[in-house]
């Protein structure tokens, strides 16, 4: 376990990443003309490699966790029931949809020898928007799993939530998506709640919201790859153990991957369905949102070594971020392909 | 491994920090339960009209 942070210590670190996010703003409000969320990013980037250049060493790392989480739990304001009801019906089709997708193309990738059977289940839950607490929960259930997976996992995370945060706002912006198409896209296939919520903020309040609900719908539903993923590999634990108390172990195993963030923004999503905010209050909480999830990318961005996301295997990392933008991709296709055909008729 | 993973899921704060958390017995809490405990103290802070008139 690594020693926990002073509280004073925590405190600095959040006001330096708010200083840095206040900077940004600032710079956006003189007029220079690059999203926000981007700004953030790559000036605390900068910024901490000007430190290790100046430092000669490493720049400390910068705490950001809180303030994340933070604003996963206020985005849970924002979840009024038409935007709830924006989804769709088909919301959760899109979600299981997607969810066999990844699992498909993680089959044929350990079909081609490139993983393990289990590393690629893993991969495929991780992947699949699970994220890596739904990993090692999972891990902890199976006495097989390979013990290198979970660094592996979180490489690929890193590496595809990275690589997402820069690609999704450009293709979008490219393809001219709105705040409802954005939001399903990243949404259902970025990874991570983190980055998914975070391209959401780079596009608009709406799409932020919106893709505030894709994630609680995504959190929901992970309890199907887990479950997938326990019958295939642990077939018979306990042979004694009847169905029905298999049946308990593997939903305990799918809430205890739920995060803690979750259930946070789950209660005060329901605070907010049952009328809990005028529109007024919304609004504020919302800038108090925004401002949590900036502050919080300036921790990431200060604390993201590129050359720490490949310690844990180069090419190995790169067939996950390889198989991952082929989900991706097919994903936008039936995005884009399904606004045509509404549009057709 | 192990401490890169802890700190990502589970930077922890120290007990010394919080003496509800002495009274529990616990050494830590989860940065989630800092985070929510800090979100409604914003809500109630904003429901209480501590923000009117803050440009935020």
């Amino acid at each position: 376990m690594s020693t926990p942070p002073r509280p004073l210590r925590v405190l600095i670190e959040v006001a330096i990443c708010f200083a840095i996010a206040s900077a940004a703003r600032a710079a956006t409000s003189a007029g220079v003309a690059v999203p926000i969320a981007t700004l953030v990013l790559f000036s605390s980037m900068g910024l901490a490699g000007v430190v290790r250049i100046l430092g000669k060493r490493p720049a400390p790392r910068l705490h950001y966790e809180v303030t994340l989480s933070l604003g996963l739990i206020l985005l849970g304001v924002q979840l009024v029931p038409e935007n709830i009801l924006k989804l769709g019906w088909s919301a959760p089709l899109w979600v299981l949809g997607y969810q066999l997708l990844v699992g498909t193309v993680f089959y044929a990738a350990v079909r081609a020898r490139i993983f393990e059977k289990r590393t690629g289940g893993l991969l495929a839950m991780g992947i699949s928007g699970s994220g890596l607490s739904s990993v090692l929960a999972t891990m902890r259930s199976d006495p097989n799993a390979p013990e290198d997976v979970a660094p592996l996992v979180l490489s690929g995370l890193l590496c595809t939530g990275a690589l997402g945060f820069v690609l999704f706002p450009m293709i979008s912006v490219h393809l001219g998506l709105d705040a409802g198409q954005l939001a399903r896209w990243s949404g259902v296939a970025m990874p991570t709640t983190a980055e998914s919520v975070l391209v959401g903020a780079s596009h608009s309040a709406q799409a932020l919201h919106l893709t505030g609900a894709w994630r609680l719908l995504i959190n929901l539903m992970q309890g199907i790859p887990i479950a997938a993923y326990l019958v295939v590999f642990t077939r018979n634990p306990n042979p004694e153990a009847s169905g029905f108390r298999r049946g308990l172990h593997i939903a305990h195993t799918s809430l205890r991957g739920i995060p803690l963030f979750v259930w946070g923004l789950s209660l005060v999503g329901v605070f907010s369905c049952v009328q809990g905010f005028r529109p007024e209050e919304r609004e504020v909480l919302s800038r108090l949102t925004t401002w949590a999830f900036l502050t919080a990318l300036a921790g990431i961005g200060w604390n993201t070594r590129p050359r720490d996301l490949l310690r844990y295997g180069a090419l190995r990392v790169a067939l996950i971020v390889v198989l991952w933008m082929l989900c991706v991709c097919a994903l936008l296709a039936a995005i884009l392909k399904g606004a045509s055909l509404l549009a057709w008729f | 491994m192990q401490k890169t993973i802890s700190s990502i899921l589970n930077c922890q704060l120290p007990k010394s920090a919080n003496l509800a958390l002495r009274l529990l017995g616990r050494k830590t809490v989860h940065n989630d339960v800092w985070a929510f405990l800090l979100a409604w103290g914003a809500i109630a802070a904003v429901k209480s009209g501590l923000f009117e008139g803050v440009p935020l």
